[in-house]
């Protein structure tokens, strides 16, 4: 029997979230193109309720301890076909993207006041691009994780080039373009190989698939993972395939930027999970065995992880430009999380969930830097450090939680960050990954010297005006969300980590359950 | 490798040789026969009719031209999901023709949006 | 009959090619050609992996792969536009504002 609306209402909850975003992006179009030009921040306020909507569905949804597979059938074929998968790695991957995009969407409504151009676009495309960051974890097959990553791409290309008249935000659309259509394109073909490999798109029947075809076709096992990484290290913007980060970062609105450094780089994270890591556990497997004759793949990632941990932190010293520099330290925090993602074939269920307690947390952290950068360059006209000259004695408040999200970053003790690297390198130990943790360690004390320069500007350089900076209710409303959670987390790390480790036992049970 | 694999490679090869051999053995033998006077008229794009007055990469086309090239290639594109959808159509009930009405609802909005944008108004 | 090979052979070339070009070319627009025959390879690539592997879900692949190909098309165009409009610009090596 095809599937009739009947047999399938009841799955349909496994995206809801996805189609209160899409719904509210629809409406948000519609309203936008009859609101006139003065009032686009209603389309903002609504943007901001649809998010907080599909975030209470998430919530509520991991309350209940809803989970499942939403499958489908081919007209005259037996046996369903995965789609998507809502299990606990979804479900905290998705409220980490919820969260950052409703902040992002906060800063953009801020970022838009006294500035004329696309704004009620700016609202809705954020909802559709946060729609397919929401796949990209939720999915449970190649061709729904590739739309996702699409969806997610595409108005994220629009986005860094939204200001139309800014030269530099032109450049900066056409260069995220031109790189990322060349990484769809090394994915797409990537996948393909995954597809011929284990003759399914279905991400849950593949391991299983590809385990069988193992020892006859390592070669094409190989090439697979080479052309994966290749696109998804664009994606999540890893060294070697980094140079458009720093331009996109610096060119973009600050809103858009911060939305890249968090949702874009969390959804490719956890798409690197479903594509790059489930699957190949059998190849892993193999190549613990005397006989194998293909590529060190988890070297490989160690191999990635560590350059981008040196050449992010490295070129990040001597920048000038507030937001260049942040590009460039997010560069680097995808080095530690990649440190976790090469732990994962050795240390499965603890190290995705350390994973998933670093991208929290960096998603809190970052966002409150960004916060700050938005209100000092945008107060201060500049983007260059200089700006955030005496900050501190302007506007201590905002000085000290910059501060707090600043040594978070660089992974200060009793801070979030401290214990974000802690379980992440602690758990690289234990796939016999110790040079790699050893080597994350001294590199992230490099970090410290230039979130010091910050912090030097805020304390110890005199400021050019002595007024306090402007700031709206809204965003300080993040950054005290920011800060607090950094704080918290820093202190009672369990309460985090509790869940996240959970995740781990969920998320290997795609291995295994073939309902 | 088994010797059905060369055997599907020597297909190709065949195919490459026979397609290449076609190709230059036609223009030669066309060649011992027809009669060669080049003039200066013959090398003109068009023999007959407008002379050129620019070089061809100098001629620029009005922008809008590539946005109505735009919404067609969209809308064209869109329409290969419908096909699939109507050979199934009868075996996929209520839930197939909502699930195509939801899908052109959505086209539609996008259309209601280059509308309102007076991308399809020819100033 | 032909195998599976030269197909995935013609998909190999094809990507190479598109990478060659989307890496040498200097005009926005022939890389987002360039890009355009890369995802195309990989489409033959499902095709043929389709076909000789006996699911049709590479088919699928295809179809929304397309669709995804030609929005892309869409996407670039109008961003290549938006620069040609603000500044007089041919290439790629003209955009020096950023720069890393």
């Amino acid at each position: 029997m095809p599937p009739t609306l009947i047999d399938i209402t009841g799955q349909w909850q496994y995206l809801l979230a996805e189609m209160v975003l899409v719904g509210g992006g629809i409406v948000a179009m519609i309203v936008d193109l009859l609101l006139p030009r003065r009032n686009k921040s209603v389309v903002g306020y609504f943007s901001l309720a649809i998010v907080l909507a599909a975030i209470t569905v998430v919530a509520v949804q991991m309350g209940r301890h809803v989970g499942g597979y939403l499958q489908f059938q081919y007209v005259g074929a037996t046996g369903w076909k995965n789609t998507v998968v809502v299990d606990l790695f979804a479900q905290l991957m998705s409220l980490i993207m919820l969260v950052g995009a409703l902040f992002v969407l906060v800063m953009d409504v801020y970022d838009w006041r006294g500035r004329q151009g696309y704004e009620g676009e700016s609202y809705y495309l954020i909802l559709f691009a946060t729609t397919g960051a929401l796949l990209m974890a939720n999915s449970a097959d190649l061709i729904t994780l590739f739309i996702g990553m699409e969806l997610l791409s595409l108005p994220s290309y629009v986005l860094a080039g939204l200001h139309r008249q800014n030269v530099k935000s032109n450049e900066a659309g056409l260069k995220y373009f031109l790189y990322g259509g060349l990484a769809t394109a090394a994915i797409l073909y990537g996948m393909s190989f995954l597809y011929g490999l284990s003759g399914t798109t279905d991400l849950v029947a593949m391991p299983s698939a590809i385990a069988s075809q193992l020892p006859n076709e390592r070669l094409f096992f190989d090439i697979a993972f080479a052309f994966l990484l290749l696109g998804l290290g664009f994606k999540m913007a890893v060294v070697p395939f980094h140079m458009w980060a720093p331009d996109v970062y610096e060119g973009a609105p600050t809103p858009v930027t911060a939305y890249l450094s968090v949702v874009s780089k969390v959804a490719g994270f956890a798409m690197a999970t479903r594509v790059l890591i489930v699957p190949f556990l059998p190849v892993v497997a193999e190549s613990t065995t005397a006989a194998h004759t293909g590529l060190p793949l988890v070297t490989i990632l160690a191999i990635v992880a560590v350059l981008s941990m040196l050449g992010g932190n490295a070129a990040a010293l001597r920048q000038r430009n507030a937001k260049r520099l942040f590009a460039y330290s997010s560069i680097a925090q995808a080095g530690y999380v990649l440190v976790g993602l090469a732990a994962m074939p050795g240390q499965s269920a603890a190290t995705a969930g350390s994973m998933v307690f670093y991208l929290a947390v960096y998603a809190l952290m970052n966002v409150g830097a960004f916060v700050t950068i938005e209100w000092v360059t945008r107060a201060a006209g500049d983007e260059s450090l200089a700006a955030f000259a005496g900050l501190g004695r302007r506007s201590p408040w905002m000085a000290f939680a910059f501060t707090v999200c600043l040594l978070s970053l660089g992974g200060f003790p009793i801070t979030a960050g401290f214990w974000g690297k802690f379980f992440l390198f602690s758990f690289a130990v234990n796939a016999q990954l110790s040079w790699l943790a050893y080597a994350g360690m001294v590199l992230s004390v490099i970090s410290f010297v230039y979130y010091f320069r910050f912090i030097r500007q805020m304390y110890f350089v005199r400021p050019a005006t002595a007024e306090t900076l402007q700031v709206d209710a809204g965003n300080t409303v993040v950054l005290a969300l920011c800060t607090v959670g950094v704080l918290f987390f820093g202190i009672v790390p369990n309460v985090l980590m509790g869940p996240a480790q959970a995740v781990g036992a969920s998320f290997l049970s795609m291995l295994n359950a073939v309902p | 490798m088994p010797a059905v694999y060369w055997h599907s490679w020597l297909v190709v090869v065949l195919f490459l040789v026979l397609g290449v051999a076609l190709a230059f053995g036609l223009l030669g033998l066309g060649s011992l026969f027809r009669p060669h006077q080049p003039s200066a008229a013959k090398k003109t794009p068009y023999e007959s009719g407008a002379i050129d007055i620019v070089e061809a990469k100098e001629v620029r086309f009005n922008v809008r031209y590539y946005l109505f090239a735009l919404m067609f290639v969209l809308f064209d594109v869109e329409t290969v999901f419908l096909f699939p959808w109507a050979v199934a159509f009868n075996r996929l009930h209520l839930f197939g023709l909502i699930e195509a009405f939801i899908f052109l609802a959505m086209l539609g909005v996008g259309l209601a949006y280059a509308w309102k944008k007076k991308v399809l108004r020819w100033q | 009959m032909i195998g599976l090979g030269p197909y995935v052979a013609l998909g190999a070339v094809l990507f190479a090619i598109g990478a060659y070009g989307a890496l040498t070319r200097h005009n926005p627009i022939a890389v987002l050609m360039c890009i355009e025959m890369m995802l195309n390879a990989a489409n033959i690539n499902f095709v043929a992996f389709s076909s000789f592997g006996g699911s049709i879900d590479g088919q699928i692949f295809v179809i929304f792969s397309l669709v995804v190909a030609a929005c892309e098309a869409a996407t670039g165009l109008a961003l290549v536009l938006g620069v040609y409009r603000n500044r007089d610009i041919q290439e790629i090596g003209d955009m020096h504002l950023l720069k890393w």
